[in-house]
């Protein structure tokens, strides 16, 4: 009962910014700034954060991490390195093909060669975030390295995106991530006994049926498709992936069968103020959603961090 | 007492100018070099910043000193410039500092207004003059000849509101605090951010949507035809803004108009031709 109060206050709270995002601009709203700009950009940013939020519980979940979040695992820095590809590169579009669509293309393919790798070689969680760490420095190292070769306007052009950029995105596109999100996170959420046999300890988990070797390599896909998705649609915004298991833990929402839909609401919550903050707080300015996200998130958690400890 | 204190500095500014040894050129801002090679300097300019538009006879002579904002000191020490000529506007100020406490003799100007860029184009046709006085009467007529268009260009376009874009993602804009800003103004069109603090603001789309524009005109510095088109066709989607409507979204394919230098009237002729382009449909 108390589990389903919380996922409920949660929702609310999701519902409550989703409203906010939409009325609040620098501008009055018109039923043009509506139908193209804000509810799209509302609709993509919930499922962004949503997606983020969820990852970050099956990366954390998965690979008895706590320290671990989406660019943990490598996922994130290949999505970046294929955004500052297509905008440096390829000069903003191959082949009709934006840098949103690159950074899909490089998390995926990424993800190809690491559940090949998984299924093959690489088995213990420490491991594969060994492998994902040092991926993420190479890719990192990769996109520094193509960056500081690039035109001016296109740095600016890569440093957005790298900084979260949810400007352009299309109705269709925000209902196609909404749709992925939700069906990527309810494939994750039907492993939540296996997933919290995991967390407990591994040998259990075995004992007790779990084939922890499949279970890793479906969360790793389901975690894929969601980061992939979200940096091809908004730019790398982290801090989200991180902060939100944490922050809902030591709100008392432990077991992952409440943990992944609180999460998903509570990501979405806080992406969706992030973003109204960014398109209003020095307005007509538009800054950064990824700024806001860590200079307002990061005191809040350590606030949240001191009260539990 | 005055007259002679003036005098004297008008001698010493002079003599000091005079002095100065342009045999060994590094230039570290593009527009610059550019606006040097229009005045037939080829030979002297040893150095120059990376995207600058190179003379197809000089391109295997002249080494490239890094981009312009992050210029390799090393490199520019490497080519023993007897001058550095830098910029104001781009150029960061510790390179400069760098290079002038290593002994370096650093030339800086101020193109950030139109004012400014005509200093400009002044001071790099003084030096012109002493390296070539064969090309002083050609380069004066240069010079008029801008200034002569310049001043032809003034009020040439019909007064209307424009939200001038010179980036997409972040959207870049510009204010009357830099030279496009206030070239945009002397051609007589509104620029809808033109009082806005920072020379080039970072507006929200849903901001420029709501000041409703009559003409949007798109630098795409980018050259790629494909980021033009998804370019407009973000744009097309806001059928009640006047630009779209009345089918003034303007595209200027590369820097030309953004360029403090010559090339900026050619930018300002494009954006001329098509304007009277779409006026005529």
């Amino acid at each position: 009962m108390a589990n389903s109060a919380k996922i409920i206050g949660v929702l609310l709270l999701a519902l409550l910014a989703f409203v906010v995002a939409v009325l609040v601009g620098p501008a009055e709203m018109t039923s043009e700034i509506f139908w193209q700009l804000r509810l799209p950009r509302a609709i993509g940013v919930a499922s962004v954060g949503a997606g983020l939020a969820v990852a970050g519980v099956l990366v954390q979940s998965s690979f008895g991490n706590p320290l671990a979040d989406p660019f943990t695992v490598g996922i994130a820095s290949a999505a970046a390195l294929g955004a500052v590809v297509g905008a440096v590169v390829f000069r903003g579009s191959f082949l009709g093909f934006g840098p949103g669509a690159m950074a899909f293309v490089f998390a995926l393919g990424f993800s190809f060669v690491m559940t090949a790798w998984m299924r093959r070689g690489i088995r213990s969680a420490a491991d594969i975030l060994l492998v994902g760490v040092v991926c993420g420095f190479f890719f990192t190292a990769c996109a520094t390295l193509i960056l500081s070769l690039s035109e001016p306007h296109a740095l600016a052009h890569s440093l957005s995106w790298l900084m979260g950029s949810a400007t352009y995105i299309e109705l269709p596109w925000a209902l196609g991530v909404a749709a992925i999100t939700t069906v990527v996170t309810l494939v994750a959420w039907l492993q939540w006994r296996a997933m919290d046999l995991v967390t407990v300890n591994e040998l259990t988990a075995r004992s007790m049926g779990v084939d922890v070797k499949k279970l890793r390599l479906l969360l790793y896909v389901c975690v894929a498709v969601i980061v992939a998705i979200s940096v091809g649609v908004a730019g790398v915004i982290g801090f989200v992936g991180l902060v939100v298991p944490h922050a809902l833990r030591r709100l008392g929402v432990r077991s992952t069968v409440t943990l992944i839909p609180a999460a998903f609401f509570s990501g979405a919550a806080l992406v969706l103020s992030a973003d109204a903050l960014a398109r209003t707080i020095i307005a007509p300015t538009e800054v950064p959603v990824g700024v806001i996200l860590a200079i307002i998130g990061a005191p809040v958690f350590l606030w949240l961090a001191r009260r539990s400890l | 007492m005055r007259w002679v204190l003036v005098a004297c500095l008008l001698f010493y500014s002079t003599v000091s100018s005079a002095s100065e040894n342009f045999s060994r050129i590094v230039v570290l801002m593009p527009h610059l070099a550019e606006s040097l090679f229009n005045f037939g300097i080829l030979e002297e300019i040893v150095g120059v910043p990376e995207f600058t538009t190179v003379p197809e006879s000089q391109k295997k002579r002249i080494k490239f000193i890094g981009p312009y904002h992050r210029i390799s000191i090393e490199s520019v020490l490497a080519l023993r410039p007897t001058i550095v000529l830098a910029s104001k506007d781009g150029n960061l100020l510790s390179n400069v500092d760098e290079l002038t406490a290593l002994g370096i003799n650093v030339k800086t100007f101020d193109p950030r207004t139109l004012g400014g860029v005509v200093a400009t184009l002044v001071s790099l046709r003084e030096i012109a003059d002493q390296v070539r006085p064969k090309l002083k009467l050609q380069n004066e007529r240069k010079l008029l000849d801008f200034k002569k268009q310049l001043t032809k260009l003034r009020g040439s376009l019909p007064n209307a509101r424009v939200f001038v874009q010179i980036g997409f993602d972040p959207l870049v804009t510009v204010s009357d605090r830099s030279f496009l800003g206030e070239f945009i103004h002397h051609l007589g069109l509104e620029n809808i951010y033109a009082k806005e603090l920072a020379a080039y603001p970072r507006p929200a789309i849903e901001d420029v949507v709501s000041r409703r524009p009559d003409i949007i005109l798109i630098v795409n510095l980018t050259n790629s035809a494909q980021v033009g088109e998804k370019n407009r066709a973000v744009w097309a989607k806001f059928r009640s803004l006047p630009g779209v409507s009345n089918d003034r979204v303007i595209m200027l394919a590369g820097d030309r108009i953004v360029k403090p230098g010559f090339e900026m009237l050619q930018g300002a002729g494009d954006l001329v031709t098509q304007l009277k382009r779409n006026n005529g449909k």
